[in-house]
């Protein structure tokens, strides 16, 4: 009966529950999302490192490419020796690789892929992926030689894998990334959830009183609403997990196709377990257990909000400083989490103390103030939330759209050709080579040379791509340099090298510097004569002038790239038939720049697909909290905004007056969010993106995207003051109970 | 001229279980610079009837007169602007904005009235509130609560005061404070005055009583 009357609350306020039932479902199916999202990741990753931990690369001494023949020949020598056939992504279908399960029998269970599924995720028996290869899609042989102990066949090394061995720490700080993200998402809608409940906690204080005053002890009162909000929570749990795993899935084909472009690595999409519910159950209980301290604390009856201003400078000025300073992700995190907890303590008491109007502006103006005091303080907490969601929102932008611009700019100079043609196997430059060079119809070209490297790292080795080319090209001497040595197109073409930004990250290179660079006859010492920009993947990469390669150099992939004089007359479709006779070939692969450009946007587009949506659904929620909180305070402030008609304002001039209360909050709100969101931007771009990515971007803003927020905000506050208005014109409002005591 | 007149006023609203019939024809007078005390039980309607009497709610038939204009033909800006220069409406708490001090609520009250707001402290001084203009409403006593009301009433000098059970919350002592300085300041500035109370001791010291309970009801 007790408990019946506790919750008769929501018998006459049914919306409020609804709302609170919604918070608690879209916030669970938010974090459990993202949980899953990101676990995927993670076991993904932890997968990929355990197909290939087995056994050890293969390669002829000689750099030519693994041959079956070859497999066959090594078997027959005795060799435990696993063939590994990876197919290339296409844009109608991911990464496969083909393994040979018969084949995994001498390892006894250890091979690379041993106990994969072959379902195409990325596994598929090695016949299919052949299948695949010959269809036209680009296919690379590989061997692992399952015991490390025996001695290595003549003409056979163990070469280094620049995948294996560039891509773990920044995985570890993509998934770090990733979880940061999810901490905030769950940061956020806790405040959201305790918001909604405290603000309902408070509009029930008079008929919880009355039950106090009946003779019911706090005590019970307070199961009674802890239990209330536990069945509330179950109640949310089950649709909000369940639609959580729908966003996931939603989400996971872009995430997915970042994760391939970015690390190699094929998602697995394991679809619900039951780690990830009772993660999820956690949590839930968790945000639900700190609303409910209050009760557990003090009791239903709270007043009005309290500012902790030490405590919020503290954090700020300790979290600004750890950013600053901060030499690990770990850190940087720490100190992203203080600033904002600090930013977040201090917005509320700024508003509330500080915009005080003058006594003597005009006493309308003054009471807007006033009341925006009121609200500032009432909706603190969905504020603050909606304040950092906005911040991550204005600061994901700007990345994106710095990405954007940079990538934009850095792909006009990858691929300024107009025509990128494969040379076939076994072919030499050297026919076509003069046909270019006479061709009326083509402006430059450049032949480029792609394979693998090492770099002396420490007492070891490292595997690094290599890409080397005609560095005289004035398509290639177009590339912008992050740093350089004085004239470093000279430098190059005279045996020096330039190294990707990845590289000079991972290996603190500076233009400058000496490099020891192994082709597989020996080492060099090659001085670094610049460092250029290089997106969207983790491999580290060198870049040199094709004269200088050796001789022996075994190159993985050659391609030329043409600039056309005028490409509208047919001249391009002429050139390839050309160059397939010149080279006596019936078919050749030729890529145009409008389908690269096309499939490098796809690749940018796929690698922020979940931050970007992470942050909108935050915000969205974030928006929607505040709606509903803001709706519900506005209408308990109804009686003052009837007294305002009854003084004889006019219904128009009222709703008018709310509405430029409701707007000066929201601008407010947006107004905080600003130097909330610049920070972000800085960390993300300078702090974590080096890290977590291994390269680094311009530290930009966007305030034209500032104003489309505040549009949004401008949306959120004439719908929440035209809520709060209307039902109310000509009628009088209800008379607060508690007059004189906890309005103000 | 008569400050109010009503004449033949039906009204009906809807109590969200069907129609609830307040007036069948209730007639009233109020001649200027008198007092009349509406009587009667809750639900009789005079809260209704000092809403109809500023504007805030309609008629559905009869004739009312509102300082000299008819209530049918006024529109609600026009009725606002009646309600901003020249009606002063006291409820029974609640009439200040918490977030003010008490001088800032009766700068409000008067700026809206088109009123110089200079004499506020003069004003809190008459009704015995000289020292508390900074205070806000929930830092002083109900009593000081709607003297300050009152302040804001006369500050704006009104034709007409209509308040709605302006003691209703106050204990006897506190209750006798504020409706001296209730009729003292009706009689002061001459103003007309419809008081709706409970209280028949109150009622008394009005010229006029109407009990609802008994006209008009159907």
């Amino acid at each position: 009966m007790i408990f019946r009357a506790v919750l008769s609350h929501y018998r006459r306020h049914p919306l409020q529950l609804l709302a609170l039932w919604l918070i608690l479902t879209l916030a669970t199916a938010l974090w459990s999302g993202v949980w899953t999202l990101t676990g995927q990741a993670r076991d993904s990753m932890q997968a990929g490192e355990a197909q290939l931990s087995g056994g050890q690369q293969l390669a002829p001494e000689d750099g030519s490419p693994v041959t079956v023949d070859d497999f066959v020949s090594l078997r027959r020598q005795g060799l435990c020796v696993i063939p590994w056939l990876e197919v290339a992504p296409t844009d109608a279908r991911g990464r496969v690789v083909g393994i040979d399960p018969l084949a995994m029998a001498c390892a006894e269970g250890d091979a690379p892929g041993a106990g994969m599924a072959l379902d195409g995720e990325p596994f598929v028996d090695i016949a299919e992926a052949a299948r695949l290869a010959e269809s036209g899609r680009s296919a690379r042989l590989r061997l692992y030689l399952m015991d490390g102990e025996q001695p290595l066949p003549a003409g056979w090394h163990r070469p280094p894998d620049p995948s294996r061995l560039s891509t773990g720490e920044l995985a570890d700080s993509f998934l770090l990334n990733l979880d940061a993200l999810g901490i905030l998402v769950v940061l956020v809608s806790a405040l959201l959830i305790r918001s909604v409940y405290t603000l309902g906690l408070a509009q029930r204080r008079e008929s919880l009183v009355l039950l106090e005053r009946y003779g019911i002890t706090r005590r019970r009162l307070r199961r009674c609403l802890l239990a209330e909000l536990v069945i509330l929570a179950g109640l949310g749990l089950v649709p909000g997990y369940l639609l959580g795993l729908r966003l996931a899935d939603g989400l996971s084909g872009g995430f997915g196709a970042a994760m391939d472009n970015l690390f190699e690595t094929t998602l697995l999409t394991t679809g619900e377990s039951t780690t990830g519910f009772l993660v999820t159950l956690a949590v839930v209980l968790l945000v639900v257990l700190w609303c409910g301290l209050d009760l557990l604390r003090g009791g239903p009856a709270q007043g009005r909000p309290r500012f902790h201003p030490g405590l919020a400078t503290a954090c700020l000025l300790v979290g600004l400083v750890l950013l600053l300073v901060a030499g690990s992700l770990v850190t940087v995190f720490l100190g992203t989490g203080l600033m904002l907890a600090g930013a977040g303590l201090l917005t509320p008491l700024l508003v509330v103390r500080y915009l005080t109007p003058s006594p003597w502006a005009p006493p309308l103006t003054l009471w807007r103030r006033r009341e925006l005091g009121v609200l500032s303080g009432r909706l603190a907490l969905p504020m603050v939330a909606l304040q950092l969601a906005a911040g991550t929102v204005i600061a994901v932008h700007a990345l994106v759209s710095t990405f954007e611009d940079t990538f934009h700019d850095w792909l006009g100079q990858r691929l300024a050709g107009d025509l990128f043609v494969e040379v076939p196997d076994d072919r030499s430059l050297a026919p076509v080579a003069s046909l270019l060079e006479s061709d009326p119809a083509v402006a430059h070209w450049h032949p480029v040379i792609r394979g693998t490297a090492t770099i002396g790292v420490g007492s070891g080795e490292q595997g690094v791509d290599l890409m080397a080319t005609d560095t005289r090209s004035g398509l290639i001497r177009r590339w912008s340099l992050l740093e350089s040595v004085a004239d470093p197109w000279q430098a190059v073409g005279e045996g020096q090298v330039l190294v990707n930004e990845q590289l000079a990250r991972r290996q603190g290179l500076a233009p400058g510097d000496q490099l020891m660079v192994g082709f597989g006859e020996g080492q060099r010492s090659i001085r670094v004569a610049g460092i250029y920009a290089d997106y969207g993947r983790p491999a580290g990469e060198i870049l040199m002038d094709r004269r200088y390669l050796p001789e022996r150099f075994v190159p993985d992939f050659r391609s030329l790239t043409i600039a056309l004089a005028d490409m509208g007359n047919g001249s391009g479709t002429a050139l390839v038939s050309a160059l397939a006779s010149a080279w006596q070939v019936d078919d050749l692969s030729v890529r145009d720049n409008d389908t690269i450009h096309r499939l490098a946007n796809r690749v940018f587009d796929q690698t922020f697909a979940l931050t970007r949506s992470i942050s909108y659904l935050t915000l969205v929620l974030a928006g929607l909290a505040l709606l509903m909180t803001g709706w519900v305070v506005l209408r308990s402030r109804a009686w003052y905004y009837h007294l305002l008609s009854a003084w004889g304002l006019t219904a128009r001039e009222r709703r008018r007056v709310v509405m430029t209360l409701a707007a000066e909050f929201m601008a407010l709100i947006w107004a905080a969010a600003l130097p909330v969101g610049i920070t972000l931007t800085w960390v993300l771009v300078s702090r974590i993106n080096p890290v977590a990515f291994g390269w680094s971007l311009p530290m930009a803003i966007y305030p034209g995207y500032w104003l489309e927020l505040l549009g949004l905000f401008a949306l959120a506050a004439v719908t929440v003051g035209w809520l709060a208005s209307i039902g109310h014109d000509g009628k009088p409002g209800t008379m607060p109970v508690q007059a004189g005591g906890q309005e103000r | 001229m008569t400050s109010v007149s009503v004449s033949g006023l039906r009204k009906t609203y809807d109590a969200g279980t069907g129609p609830v019939t307040v007036f069948t024809g209730l007639s009233l007078e109020l001649p200027p610079g008198e007092s009349l005390a509406l009587t009667g039980p809750s639900g009789s309607g005079k809260s209704t009837l000092m809403n109809i009497l500023c504007g805030l709610e309609s008629i559905d038939a009869g004739d009312v007169q509102v300082l000299g204009k008819s209530a049918t033909a006024l529109s609600t800006d026009q009725w606002a602007e009646l309600r901003r220069r020249r009606i002063g409406v006291v409820f029974q708490d609640s009439n200040l904005m918490p977030a003010m001090t008490l001088a800032e609520n009766i700068r409000l009250r008067a700026d809206l009235a088109g009123r110089s707001f200079g004499p506020v402290n003069d004003w809190l001084e008459r009704l015995g509130l000289a020292g508390l203009g900074d205070r806000y409403p929930d830092q002083v006593s109900g009593g000081q609560r709607q003297r300050a009301a009152l302040a804001m009433v006369f500050a704006m000098g009104p034709d007409l005061v209509l308040a709605d059970e302006p003691t209703g919350s106050l204990d006897r002592h506190t209750a006798t404070q504020v409706s001296d300085a209730l009729f003292h300041w009706q009689r002061q500035q001459g103003c007309g005055l419809i008081l709706a109370s409970h209280d028949l001791a109150l009622a008394g010291r009005c010229d006029h009583r109407l009990d609802l309970a008994a006209e008009g009801r159907p």
